[in-house]
């Protein structure tokens, strides 16, 4: 249970806050509502690349970090599909210089030529670290362009290519922040032991000046449904061969979404779950066997991965892995096993909240859904699902019309 | 009316006077096993940690102890390959193994509503394992496997040849298992493995969470009654390194797009008395963000994505080591930088600026390494490993704020002459 109090500033910016009194350590986080999916499908990667560059100073600010690690804070940042989320912590004694930097950055972060390029080079080298340089870093990189084909969920935060990257212009990155990095496009979300009041007072003093464009987030253009199966065949230098099935699912907001996570849980979740016990321990095909949802805020994917042992033939994986879904298309999952789903989801949900910073964390993600109500209410529809409705979901969702496959095969 | 916010002065901050771990209970049970308890946190969650001194020094042949602490949460006695992991999974609750050179710990989550059951579970892992054949073969295929991904990465055959090269090949602090070791692991092995070290004479329990007396009697009624396991002591067996005379170790590896480098040195356990300043100096070098290394070469250079100097204890040594993965290109000059802020580092004295910025920011880790329950048990473990107390968080906290630009210069000087480091570099050398 997350107890908290919500304030808007007359800028549109969004304040949340928890009050913890069982730590002396604040977490602060700022959300901001932009993500790959607001990107030029000509300009990929830039939102991610525009993370980088927030760190670079601003007005008041010569260095970002060292200023909070004089506070004893510390921070990172990550970009996803939908927004961008920088998180602190530091002792709550220090917060004003939270409030200090984050306020500072929003208002005039130090966007220069030099810092463009230098951050250019470190996002290169992190495409090259984790996606190009990797064994399987390049999956979701195949993946995404096969399930979407519209939407700009089809490329990957980091981008479609190195050269959206190489050819990042400073009058691009400035006009990113002037469009997208606004009080009213953000949410600041604070977990402390500090009185509610107290936290709004100081936001007002920091954030309370930094004027708004109203600002309109041009709509994403919907995905229209896939009609077809659809696959990919790739080789690449990589020790054994790897399957993914992509299906589409239903958007963050529905109440689906809950009944996805359960299936999913039963397929994978846990030790005891289906997967790693029919397929991993009992096929001898499989090292590992997964699924899972992206999480995305519309309409999502639910993958079904497999890792093969050497000398086994893919399409018997893939049959392995169709029976399962076949068994939990036609037979109704009994009481046992959706009574352990919902305990494990019910436990996931109490052990998560022992993080001060998952709950700044939470409160920005609930916020940016438009969804507060969800945040301490998960349980209860969790609880709500039934037998009936696991199956209608697999039944709607296991279809080969719906479904996107990638056989990622070991070069011989 | 001109009222908006003084943006220029940073607002003042506080450092806290003094950093102490809080109180804790610990308990020698009737069998004469240790339990501290950790009593921390207003949520319904506990952690029970189970710690061995069963670690891979004390194998015969390699992957015995990391595959014995990995398959005996699959089968018990009284419990049913599959049947473990659907009651765990049924309770919400979740084991964690873990495996290091000198240790095994195992610990479990659980609600606290179902601790007892959790516990019950617990003690049939822990001292009722059956080893079956068919789980064994999974899992030396599928390890076996993921290992030869991770030796494929630049990164993972860096670090292989790095602690090779230290330590000695055949130094249990050195050697690194190979796939094909996999296929000499049977299942006697495992249990010789099991009834020698798993016992209660060669471990200690800590139990961290919101935390009642309850609780307490479940761990001393499967833990902490009658002697468990094997009966005698384990020794431990101290043997000189071996390291390879060569300092520049290069593997090629043709088409990749970035190279692994590993430069660094043995050490030093936690017990040595300039540990702790080390540790700053590390911090300095390249143990956070704002350190020497990331700010010269990423921040500055865009060489890589990222670059980091890391201060590694175990049981009796230790090591010092710099890890990044850089363009090709970048190798050269990345060593050159490398190279160039150790010298700085023996050759200057750190300014005031930086270094009280480093003792912030390092008083900074410090409060969040014990803020909550589950890292307090991990920071106490990690500490009693060691053979120290909790009162070496607060001596820790004390020497740091007396550490002075001179002390960071002599260790500089003392352990860091890059002529005496070894380097490796895996990719391509352009």
């Amino acid at each position: 249970m997350i107890d908290y109090k919500k304030h808007t500033l007359k800028n549109g910016l969004t304040i949340l806050a928890h009050r913890d009194k069982w730590t002396p350590i604040a977490a602060v986080n700022v959300l901001y509502k932009v993500g790959s999916r607001n990107e030029n499908p000509e300009r990929t990667g830039f939102a991610h690349l525009f993370e980088h560059l927030m760190f670079s100073g601003s007005k008041n600010v010569k260095s970002f970090d060292t200023e909070l690690q004089k506070a004893s804070g510390e921070n990172n940042a990550f970009t996803c599909n939908d927004y961008t989320c920088y998180y602190m912590t530091l002792p709550k004694n220090n917060i004003e210089t939270a409030f200090w930097l984050e306020s500072d950055r929003m208002m005039h972060p130090n966007i220069t030529l030099k810092n463009l390029e230098t951050q250019k080079n470190v996002v290169i080298e992190e495409f090259n670290q984790r996606y190009l340089n990797q064994p399987y870093g390049d999956i979701w990189m195949l993946l995404r362009p096969l399930a979407y084909k519209t939407h700009p969920y089809r490329w990957t935060t980091i981008g479609k290519n190195i050269d959206h990257i190489k050819n990042a212009k400073l009058e691009d990155v400035k006009s990113f922040f002037d469009k997208y990095y606004k009080p009213s496009n953000s949410i600041l979300g604070i977990a402390a032991d500090i009185e509610p009041e107290k936290i709004f007072e100081m936001a007002e003093k920091w954030f309370g000046e930094i004027p708004n464009n109203n600002i309109t987030v041009p709509n994403v253009p919907k995905e229209p449904k896939q009609t077809e199966y659809r696959e990919l065949k790739v080789e690449r230098k990589v020790p054994i061969s790897c399957l993914y099935k992509a299906y589409k699912m239903c958007n963050r907001q529905s109440r689906d979404y809950y009944v996805f996570d359960l299936l999913t849980d039963i397929l994978s979740g846990g030790r005891s779950a289906r997967f790693n016990q029919n397929l991993v321990k009992n096929t001898n095909m499989f090292s590992a066997a997964n699924a899972y949802i992206s999480g995305d805020i519309d309409d999502g994917l639910l993958i079904l991965s497999g890792m093969l042992l050497p000398k086994t033939n893919i399409k018997k994986v893939e049959k392995a892995i169709d029976n399962e879904i076949q068994n939990i298309c036609t037979i109704k999952i009994g009481k046992h096993e959706l009574e352990k789903v919902k305990n494990k989801a019910e436990s996931a949900q109490i052990f998560s909240e022992t993080s001060i910073q998952n709950k700044a964390m939470f409160l920005c993600y609930y916020q940016n859904l438009n969804r507060l109500d969800l945040l301490n209410n998960e349980l209860k529809i969790y609880k709500s699902i039934t037998a009936n409705d696991i199956q209608r979901v697999a039944k709607n969702t296991f279809k080969d019309t719906n479904c996107s496959t990638l056989y990622y095969m070991a070069k011989k | 009316m001109n009222n908006f916010t003084n943006r220029r002065m940073p607002p003042q901050f506080k450092m806290p006077e003094k950093i102490s771990f809080p109180k804790i209970s610990e308990i020698n049970m009737p069998n004469g096993m240790p339990l501290t308890v950790i009593n921390a946190g207003n949520i319904d969650v506990l952690r029970l940690s189970i710690v061995l001194n069963a670690g891979s020094r004390y194998q015969e042949k390699l992957l015995t102890a990391s595959t014995t602490v990995n398959l005996i949460i699959e089968e018990t006695k009284k419990y049913k390959s599959g049947k473990i992991a659907d009651m765990l999974d049924f309770y919400g609750s979740s084991v964690e193994v873990s495996i290091d050179r000198d240790w095994a710990v195992i610990s479990f989550y659980s609600l606290k509503k179902y601790f007892e059951k959790t516990v019950e579970i617990a003690e049939q892992i822990i001292k009722h394992p059956t080893f079956p054949e068919k789980e064994l073969e999974i899992f030396k295929k599928t390890n076996k496997q993921q290992m030869s991904i991770e030796r494929q990465k630049v990164s993972g055959k860096a670090r292989e040849i790095f602690i090779n090269s230290i330590f000695g090949k055949n130094h249990y602090y050195g050697n690194f298992a190979k796939p094909n070791n996999f296929d000499d692991i049977n299942r006697n092995m495992l249990e010789d493995f099991h009834n020698k070290f798993y016992s209660s004479n060669n471990a200690f329990a800590v139990l961290a969470g919101k935390v009642d007396d309850k609780d307490i009697s479940a761990v001393y009624k499967k833990f902490g009654d009658k002697i468990w396991g094997g009966k005698n002591k384990i020794e431990t067996i101290y043997k000189p390194f071996d390291p390879s005379r060569k300092k520049i170790h290069f593997y090629e590896k043709k088409d990749c797009l970035q190279s692994a480098l590993r430069i660094g040195k043995t050490m030093f356990s936690k017990n040595n008395s300039d540990y702790l300043g080390l540790a700053t100096l590390n911090t300095i070098l390249g143990g956070y963000f704002g350190s020497r290394l990331m700010k010269n070469i990423r921040e500055e250079k865009g060489y890589t994505y990222g670059i980091y100097s890391n201060l590694v204890c175990m049981r009796d040594s230790g090591y010092l080591v710099i890890s990044t993965e850089v363009g090709n290109n970048y190798v050269k000059p990345t060593i050159n930088e490398i190279k160039n802020e150790i010298s700085k580092l023996q050759n200057e004295k750190i300014k005031k600026d930086e270094l009280s910025l480093v003792k912030n920011y390092i008083t900074g880790e410090l409060l969040r390494a014990i803020d909550g329950a589950w890292e307090l048990a991990e920071v106490y473990i990690n500490l009693k490993q060691s053979d120290l107390n909790k009162n070496y968080v607060e001596q820790t906290f004390n020497e740091l704020m007396e550490t002075t630009p001179e002390k960071i210069q002599k260790l500089a000087q003392k352990y860091l002459d890059f002529e005496t480091l070894t380097q490796v570099i895996v990719g391509k050398y352009l």
